[in-house]
């Protein structure tokens, strides 16, 4: 009986403490891909050499446009954000500025069978969305954006 | 095409317009953030802040407003801003936390710009079960003394852990070697503190007169009743709260909690005492006019005296010192408290 | 008497009505939160007297935590934290044209939930608080535990789900261990070069819109955004709402409302296990739970009558005990404060007249809460008829906003969101488990706190299973709950005999 409590002991030093639990997770996580492979590890390798990894990609159909420009877009809209902000500091008009070109780039390169009904569409909302958005969390509600 | 261009040239300059409408004899931009230490909305500095912020829109006719982003990141913030568009609120913490070593406080002395102090919260309280042996923070220190594990409850790192600190110290003082009687069960909120009471994994916890005054008020055989054995404040500080005190309990009642009737000792003379003052930070190259102006706004509101009524009314003591005041008297603080941390250490 | 009905006045129900829509609004967009909603109209609050301005703020934690169910159903993305569980039925309901039946679904088992939640508040409020105290870390980290073994009901691949859960909670440990709930403060897991941005780690908001709403526009982009083809969301031809579809599922109603105010109640759990659990219980005890995920009513109803049951049981510890359930009700303490008014565990009895005046608020709320989305349903719904062309661009607009206020004010929350967008992306096309991921990530650092907490106050494991009663039922909850999802696990392969 004593050694099974003795078995349950631990003891945590404070000031190690915040190694103790990432490291039992760690340790989860290793034991959990390694089961993965040993349960679906051999399917896997079938199925690479049944098809190569460039064919089953291609077999994803990949609009490369659209998903290439817009992980492009996205990236730039993020990082000229808050260096546009700090023209007037604490407006929220960095958020304003790339949204409106954003919001219309982005609808130019989703966009299919383009005409100009549907570009007068899209500046329209380019322009709406960002100004209403801002003008009621940066005005009315005071939220502080970049 | 057209409406849609000139549509938006309307936009862009009704918009630009109202940029630039800022306080134009003000030194200060139109917009002014302040961030604070605290991420939580609810607590003492989220509260001064608004109060400071709402008065010194007024003053200033500026849109002032607080965000509530912590340390890290409010630190991180004002280090771009020198034209004030950026100032910081918080409290001791920012330097107390440099002293325990704690990862992203630097040395503001060194680092940044001290602004004016603007309000003390005096509430920091240690509080025991109703129902404990321990009647006073004498008979905890003797406890300790005597060889008595006594567990405090406490945030690790600031200011709650200073009071810690400050009875282990007195500990040392009073019965030399007896000091590691006295440990620190780690926690955060006050609802983990109370609970560690309650379950009877602290013999104290660390508290403060305004969330844990009700539960002193409970009937003794509550599991949940409390009693107050320590206020850190100082003396000076406690008598100038409104003479109703908190709640039910008198300000004559709660100064019996505090030094002197209350004795921590610093080193076998004078006792240990600690008011949580709220001030602001700069940038390090911060423009001298807008800390001239902040000053002048600032003493201007504190002179005209309704901030003082406001702050009192939530508990808390004006006290407005001017920055180039308020520097020293932090750096002199914080020297101090130094030395009772690395003594502790 | 005279008291209370000089504070019902008109501008009291205006001021309820007028919380309500702003806090619907804010739930309603992705990224924006309940806690927001308070948080940015606490200050309007400082002109009005204590029962207006909170007659204001009850108004928008209601409204906030009833609106997250609106994008959740329509665009699949969850509005708040809570509405998560509310996915994964919902938006397969709008996909099979059923938009308008789930909104009204969720729409009226949030009321039940919000008005079951009040009259335990009103009638139990501090009996409960007395039981609440009775968990520990201890109790709380099993209570915690069990919410994860939710993820095992949930995943369609018991070791992967698994292994997205434990993945997710380790992503949620990054940064400091946090000081502010008892860590020691010092980094783990991130490299100290990445600390000026990880120091926090990764906000749980910016993390899940990224993950359900940028993931959405990018595997979008990747399939072309073609509207066309794209699932023809056709709205049902004006059927009226069918209430039948509430019958058997009394049960399921106070089960789910019960478990939310259960765990509103307890501080420090978190809101998000609420609808979690319920779900998850809703499934367990369901006769047809493969049905669970394909837009199945019961679902729904589970999902939203929790998150609502929410708010009365986490005003419980606020009102009865000055401790806030969960983090709105952290901002509302904010409110009393600036009023002068104390909340403890006298609050009730001394302060009789604010305490009705809330209670009628809170009703009034709940009430209005019905009746607006009820009535603008229709209108609403229309979301889905925008091309996503012109969607898109909004979403991603509103995503930016939310994130970036979340923290009031982080730059790195906008990232945040474009890191997790990217790695729902890509982590789905590896077979990654997203929803066990997100709740392994929201229940990582409470798991961590009170499991380390625990051997720290008792020094050993065995407190586990010693420390109460409660802490042993809570055991055999979990171990049903575990067994019984790797019976039906079993089940479903049998009948699908290939697994997949």
């Amino acid at each position: 009986m004593e050694k099974i409590s003795d078995f349950f002991k631990v003891r945590i030093d404070f000031d190690q403490s915040h190694l103790f639990f990432p490291t039992i997770v760690e340790w989860v996580l290793v034991v959990l891909m390694l089961a993965i492979v040993v349960t679906h590890g051999r399917h896997w390798v079938a199925r690479w050499r049944e098809t190569p990894l460039g064919a089953r990609i291609r077999a994803w159909e990949i609009d490369k446009r659209r998903l290439f420009g817009c992980l492009t877009l996205t990236p730039v809209y993020f990082a000229v954000m808050e260096p546009v902000g700090t023209i007037y500091p604490n407006t929220g008009v960095g958020f304003l500025l790339t949204s409106y070109v954003y919001g219309f780039a982005l609808s130019w390169l989703f966009v299919h069978d383009n005409n100009r009904r549907k570009t007068l569409l899209m500046a329209l909302n380019a322009l709406v969305t960002p100004t209403v958005v801002w003008f009621v969390f940066a005005h009315i509600f005071r939220i502080t954006l970049p | 095409m057209k409406k849609i261009a000139f549509g938006m040239c309307l936009a862009v300059s009704t918009v630009a317009a109202s940029f630039t409408a800022a306080a134009a004899d003000s030194p200060l931009p139109g917009n002014v953030r302040i961030v604070i230490g605290s991420t939580s909305t609810g607590g003492d500095t989220y509260q001064v802040s608004a109060i400071v912020a709402d008065a010194l829109s007024k003053k200033l006719d500026i849109n002032a407003k607080v965000d509530a982003v912590g340390p890290t990141a409010a630190l991180q913030a004002i280090a771009k801003s020198t034209d004030g568009s950026t100032i910081m609120l918080f409290h001791d913490q920012s330097y107390v936390g440099n002293l325990y070593g704690v990862r992203g406080f630097p040395d503001i002395f060194k680092e940044y710009k001290i602004g004016p102090t603007v309000a003390i919260n005096p509430g920091d309280a240690f509080l025991v079960p109703a129902k404990s042996p321990y009647k006073t923070v004498d008979d905890i220190l003797k406890a300790a003394g005597e060889g008595k594990r006594i567990r405090v409850a406490i945030q690790p790192g600031g200011t709650s852990a200073l009071g810690y600190t400050a009875l282990k110290n007195a500990v040392a003082v009073r019965f030399p070697g007896k000091e590691g009687n006295v440990v620190a069960v780690n926690t955060g909120s006050q609802a983990d503190k109370n609970q560690l009471l309650f379950d009877g994994n602290a013999d104290v916890i660390n508290g403060s007169v305004q969330g844990n005054e009700q539960y002193t008020r409970l009937p003794a055989d509550d599991q949940k009743a409390m009693r107050f054995v320590w206020i850190t404040a100082r003396q000076q500080t406690l008598q100038q709260a409104n003479p109703e005190g908190m709640g039910q309990t008198s300000r004559e009642q709660l100064l019996t909690y505090a030094t002197p009737a209350a004795s921590v000792t610093l080193d076998g003379k004078k006792n240990w005492a600690f008011d949580k003052e709220f001030f602001l930070i700069y940038n390090a190259d911060i423009k001298p006019e807008v800390v001239a102006a902040l000053d002048k706004a600032l003493a201007e509101i504190y002179a005209d005296g309704s901030i003082k009524t406001t702050l009192k009314k939530s508990f808390f003591i004006p006290n407005f010192m001017p920055a180039k005041d308020a520097q020293g008297y932090l750096k002199a603080k914080a020297d101090e408290t130094k030395v009772l941390i690395d003594k502790i250490k | 008497m005279d008291a209370i009905l000089s504070s019902l006045d008109v501008t009291y129900f205006l001021l309820v009505t007028l919380g309500t829509v702003i806090g619907i609004l804010f739930g309603a967009i992705p990224g924006m939160t309940a806690t927001m909603a308070v948080a940015v109209c606490l200050p309007m609050t400082y002109a009005l007297d204590l029962n207006h301005g909170l007659a204001l703020l009850l108004g928008l934690y209601v409204g906030g935590i009833s609106g997250g169910l609106v994008p959740a159903i329509l665009i699949n993305i969850p509005g708040t934290p809570s509405s998560i569980t509310t996915t994964f039925d919902g938006y397969p309901m709008t996909k099979n044209g059923e938009p308008e039946k789930a909104l009204k679904l969720g729409i009226a088992s949030s009321l039940f939930g919000g008005l079951f939640s009040a009259a335990v508040l009103f009638y139990f409020a501090p009996t409960l608080a007395d039981w609440a105290i009775k968990f520990s870390y201890v109790e709380k980290f099993l209570i915690i535990l069990f919410a994860l073994t939710v993820i095992a009901s949930l995943c369609k691949s018991l070791l992967v789900g698994i292994f997205s859960g434990v993945l997710g909670m380790w992503v949620s440990l990054f940064g400091v261990y946090n000081m502010s709930t008892g860590g020691n403060g010092e980094l783990r897991i991130v490299p100290e070069f990445l600390s000026p941005w990880l120091e926090n780690g990764f906000s749980l908001l910016p993390l899940l819109i990224g993950l359900f709403g940028l993931s959405v526009i990018f595997e979008e982009a990747q399939k072309g955004v073609h509207d066309e083809h794209a699932e023809s969301v056709k709205l049902a031809a004006r059927k009226r709402f069918q209430w039948s579809v509430f019958k058997g599922q009394v049960t399921n109603l106070v089960r789910s409302s019960s478990i939310g105010t259960f765990i509103g109640m307890l501080p420090g759990v978190g809101g998000s296990a609420a609808s979690v659990l319920a779900y998850s219980q809703a499934k367990n005890f369901s006769k047809e739970n493969d049905k669970f995920g394909t837009g199945h009513p019961p679902g729904v109803i589970a999902s939203e009558s929790s998150n609502n049951g929410l708010t009365g049981g986490a005003l419980i510890p606020l009102l009865s005990l000055g401790i806030p359930g969960d983090s709105t009700t952290a901002v509302l303490i904010g409110a009393f404060t600036l009023q002068g008014i104390q909340v403890g565990p006298l609050f009730i009895g001394e302060n009789q007249t604010t305490w009705d005046v809330m209670m009628i608020g809170l009703v009034a709320a709940n009430l209005v809460m019905f009746l607006v989305m009820w009535f603008a349903i229709r209108h609403i719904a229309k979301v889905i008829t925008v091309p996503k062309y012109l969607l898109y661009p909004g979403i991603m607009m509103m995503c930016v906003v939310g994130a970036y206020a979340i923290n009031s004010g982080i730059m790195f929350d906008v990232w945040t969101l474009l890191i997790f967008g990217l790695f729902g992306f890509v982590g789905a096309k590896l077979g990654l488990e997203i929803a066990p991921f997100i709740i392994g990530f929201i229940l990582g650092p409470s798991a961590e706190v009170y499991f380390v907490k625990s051997l720290e106050s008792f020094g050993t494991l065995s407190i586990f299973f010693t420390k109460s009663p409660i802490a042993v039922f809570l055991w055999v909850l979990i171990a049903l709950s575990v067994g019984y999802s790797i019976y039906s696990h079993r089940k479903n392969k049998r009948l699908t005999p290939s697994g997949k």
